[in-house]
């Protein structure tokens, strides 16, 4: 026999836990969850749901700022300023400085360390750790508008992103303070969004054009099962080449008429920033005109046609349709058997991007989805799927490139084909060629080339062999590639079936260790997150006895109080209420504990009248009266014997 | 409960194994992953992970269906709460899942399957006939102009369509085949099955020959440039 009374009459709930879903993007970063009500909802801060992927130093290397008020830094310290950390992801120096010598940023290598470190206002630090610090934002964001803490999230990346690129986020992830639940490609987890409602059942194809990468995606959907078919892309395609071309053209105009901007870093950005003006404008007239202030105080007024503009661009949007072409022959359907056309990212606003996209696949894009904010609403979906299990549905993604070996003639043998479902796996044997030999070197490659040089290095490693005669050992070493696209090695003796240890070392980024000493430094900082964390708890706890109390002391309970217990009371919820405002987590413990002392009678009272209530309800004194429970007693009025 | 399955291939003299040894789930008729094979036990065919029957012709939709149930099951996303050993156990499982669905995918895969169980070597290249051979150099000259010359766009657009005219013949060719080789199997027809085989064998390389030629032609017509960035 259990009858529970819970102080003030109500049962005190626990907020489930939220894992959200982040859009980590080159140009804008969001977060959004989903709610009770099962519906994916964007957390919007005082500035809006999207933050500028754009993170500001301070003279001392200090963060100052991330989001929309970094963006306003790159105007005044561009030096200490750092945007589009997303292209810088899993690359190699070389590929930095090379691919994207655009950006103005040192780049440096330190021995023993397969990671980049980017120089910013005097420190050097790893794509990951300046991603992290976007993600901490959006954390930081959840958490406030969620009111608890957020730790779990599921991140996206573009399709094409490769296993080094992959491996970058989760560790910016890791750094954050977040477990990556799943890294989703973003054109899927836009499919994800869009199929909530629907339960579509047929095919689509996603063009997802943002600020800095193309990605397309055939994908099939069938009774809550999406299932990625091909997915291509252009990791160096996207709204940044438009306003480079856009810049370039501006400026041979100024140059001509006398006012040269080449080589003064400010005077560029500024002209950078008044040309993106320039091109959204173009996207919704036919010619634009701007305000530009190249020279403080000197304002000067900059002119396009719509027409000039499409004429720029239209080879890059060209070179956006072989992929797309690709994409259509790997997933073995034809155009017609395409059933939606879903666009998502900034660069699809741009009419000639709609046309070209409406022409090759022959069908109208569909309008009625943000393509801001899309695929972080499938992010924050994923993460619903995986931690709740209140939705049958399930997500199979494939592999964007194929895996490969080197072997003899710097040639590369596939050993996993790009669009392969994942996770994946193969398994190679090896043996040896000379006595007692006691490895053989594996190099992994990602890429679909035919030459090592073509293709990326993913890591090298020795494949452990006992000493033997040649051929008589073997091991088989096994390559998966798991649901995030990320590789794994195992290996085993054939003949022993003993599993062998093999350690792989990325050739780019960070290795496990480089990523836990960076947690260890971090701990310092960390300090203020625990306290965030503990606060927040606290705070939550405190909110829920307050009102408690307050509804308790409306009830009977509360007017049959001595007055000096009520101003006890009072007092007590007075202090706590002033506790949460510090926003420090011991001093809301202090002032919860003040007033549990306070309200003892208080609660005493309410739970007499609880029970009172509860045997004068005929229904419930029925079940009391039939309750087989030896303990107890047949109620009398005074219902004093069940507690 | 080996019985489950409907596996003619196994009393073949053409199989190299007597038997199909596996532990089959009852409910799906897929193979149990759980259960490490012993050290020179065979690992289970594609077939048998999937729980289909050991045949060349089979219904893409059933391939299909039986891949969707066993991987809603079996994918790491499920197993999230239930920690990491649970992941990597999912992992290792449904990988092998979308490696025997990824495998059995095609008719010609399919083909070109049994006849590896069969312990027929596939690696040996196919020589093209000497008429064909010139079609081949013609086609590789106009791939090459494709993206510069009109002219050589039209003679390989031409090209292109024979090739695929032949296709269709060795399509033909290749289910027939197959249809040969599922009935050897079935009636335990050993003598049936060895010309079966070599049926396969011949139309298969052929049909991967032309395949890789109209591959290369018609990514040459629709992207002048290179399909895909140097990544
Ligand atoms: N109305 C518009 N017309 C043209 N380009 C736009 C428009 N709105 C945004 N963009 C461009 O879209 C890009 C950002 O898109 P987004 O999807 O947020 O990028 P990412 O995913 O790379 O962060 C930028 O290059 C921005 O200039
Ligand atoms: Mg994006």
């Amino acid at each position: 026999m259990a009858i529970q009374i819970s102080f003030g009459g109500e049962k005190r709930q626990e907020k489930p836990v939220v894992a959200v879903g982040i859009d980590l993007g080159t140009t804008n970063s969001l977060v959004a969850y989903v709610g009770p009500d099962g519906q994916p909802r964007v957390i919007a801060g005082e500035d809006g749901a999207m933050v500028p992927s754009v993170i500001a130093f301070d003279a001392d290397g200090q963060l100052a700022a991330v989001g929309h008020k970094a963006n306003a830094a790159l105007l005044t310290h561009p030096d200490r300023t750092i945007y589009s950390v997303k292209r810088m992801m899993g690359r190699s120096a070389h590929e930095i400085v090379h691919e994207l010598g655009l950006l103005p940023f040192q780049v440096h290598t330190a021995p023993g360390s397969a990671a980049v470190r980017i120089e910013v206002a005097g420190q050097k630090l790893t794509p990951p750790e300046l991603s992290a610090y976007v993600l901490r934002e959006l954390k930081r964001r959840a958490e406030a508008h969620l009111g608890q803490t957020v730790d779990k999230a599921v991140i996206t990346v573009p399709a094409y992103f490769n296993d080094a690129q992959r491996q970058a986020t989760k560790d910016a992830g890791r750094l954050a303070g977040l477990e990556v639940l799943r890294i989703v490609n973003e054109p899927t987890a836009a499919a994800l969004a869009y199929g909530l409602d629907k339960k579509p059942e047929g095919r689509i194809v996603v063009y997802d054009l943002g600020g800095g990468t193309f990605d397309v995606s055939i994908l099939a959907m069938h009774e809550g099962m999406t299932e990625v078919l091909a997915t291509g892309g252009d990791t160096h395609l996207g709204g940044d080449d438009f306003d480079r071309l856009l810049v370039e053209t501006v400026a041979a105009q100024l140059e001509r008429a006398g006012m040269s901007v080449n080589g003064d870093a400010e005077k560029l950005q500024r002209l950078r920033k008044a040309c993106i003006e320039l091109k959204i404008a173009l996207s919704a007239a036919e010619h634009a005109t701007v305000q530009a202030e190249l020279v403080v105080g000197q304002r000067m007024e900059l002119a396009f046609d719509r027409s000039d503009f499409e004429t720029l661009i239209a080879p890059l949007v060209e070179r956006t349709l072989a992929p797309c072409r690709q994409a259509l022959r790997d997933s073995g359907l034809t155009v017609a058997q395409l059933d939606e056309v879903l666009l998502v990212g900034g660069s699809t606003r741009i009419p000639l991007v709609r046309r070209k996209v409406q022409e090759l696949f022959g069908k109208v894009p569909r309008g009625d989805i943000d393509p801001d904010q899309v695929v972080a609403l499938g992010a924050a979906v994923q993460a619903d799927i995986m931690t709740t299990g209140r939705r049958d549905m399930l997500l199979l993604d494939v592999t964007p490139l194929s895996l490969g070996m080197e072997t003899v003639g710097d040639v590369v043998v596939k050993i996993i084909n790009r669009n392969s479902s994942i996770p994946a796996s193969a398994t190679e044997e090896f043996t040896t060629s000379v006595d007692n030999q006691t490895g053989v070197v594996v190099h992994v490659l990602q890429g679909d080339r035919e030459l090592v040089k073509d293709c990326r290095s993913l890591a090298k490693f020795v494949v452990p062999i006992e000493p033997l005669p040649a051929g008589l050992a073997r091991v088989a070493v096994t390559f998966l590639i798991d649901a995030n696209g990320i590789l794994h090695v195992t290996a085993k003796d054939v003949r022993t079936g003993r599993e062998k240890s093999i350690e792989v070392k990325p050739s780019y980024g960070l290795t496990d260790d480089e990523v836990l000493r960076m947690l260890e430094d971090a701990f310092d900082n960390a300090e203020g997150d625990l306290n965030n964390r503990m606060f927040l708890d606290a705070k939550n706890e405190a909110e829920l006895i307050l009102e408690a109390t307050k509804r308790a002391l409306l009830g009977p309970a509360g007017a049959r109080l001595e007055p000096e217990e009520r101003e006890e009371i009072d007092g007590a919820i007075a202090g706590l209420a002033a506790a949460v405002r510090t926003e420090q987590a011991e001093p809301v413990r202090k002032a919860q504990r003040r007033l549990n002392d306070a309200t003892w009678r208080l609660a005493e009272l309410s739970m007499a009248e609880a029970l009172n209530a509860a045997v004068h309800d005929p229904q419930l004194a029925t079940v009391l009266a039939q309750a087989p429970d030896p303990a107890s007693v047949k109620p009398d009025h005074h219902g004093n014997r069940i507690k | 409960m080996a019985e489950q399955f409907d596996h003619p291939a196994a009393d073949s003299p053409d199989a190299p194994r007597a038997v199909r040894p596996w532990v089959v789930n009852p409910q799906t008729g897929a193979v149990d992953l759980d259960r490490q094979p012993l050290p020179g036990e065979p690992e289970p065919d594609h077939f048998a992970i999937l729980g289909l029957p050991q045949r060349i012709l089979l219904d893409a939709d059933a391939i299909e269906i039986a891949h969707r149930s066993l991987i809603r099951g079996l994918h790491p996303d499920r197993f999230h709460a239930q920690g990491p050993q649970a992941v990597a156990k999912a992992q290792s499982h449904s990988s092998r899942v979308n490696d025997a669905w990824r495998g059995l995918k095609t008719l010609e895969q399919r083909a070109a399957y049994v006849l590896t169980l069969a312990g027929e070597n596939l690696d040996e290249r196919y020589r093209p006939p000497a008429q064909l051979l010139m079609q081949v150099m013609e086609a590789n000259e106009a791939i090459d102009e494709a993206g510069n010359d009109p002219a050589a766009r039209v003679q390989l657009l031409e090209l292109l369509s024979d090739f695929q005219a032949q296709r269709a013949v060795l399509t033909a060719a290749l289910a027939q085949a197959a249809a040969s080789w599922d009935a050897a199997q079935a009636a335990v027809d050993p003598a049936a099955a060895l010309t079966a085989r070599a049926d396969l064998r011949a139309v298969l390389g052929q049909a991967r020959y032309i395949d890789n030629l109209i591959g290369r032609a018609s990514a040459a017509l629709s992207a002048p440039d290179a399909a895909y960035p140097a990544n």
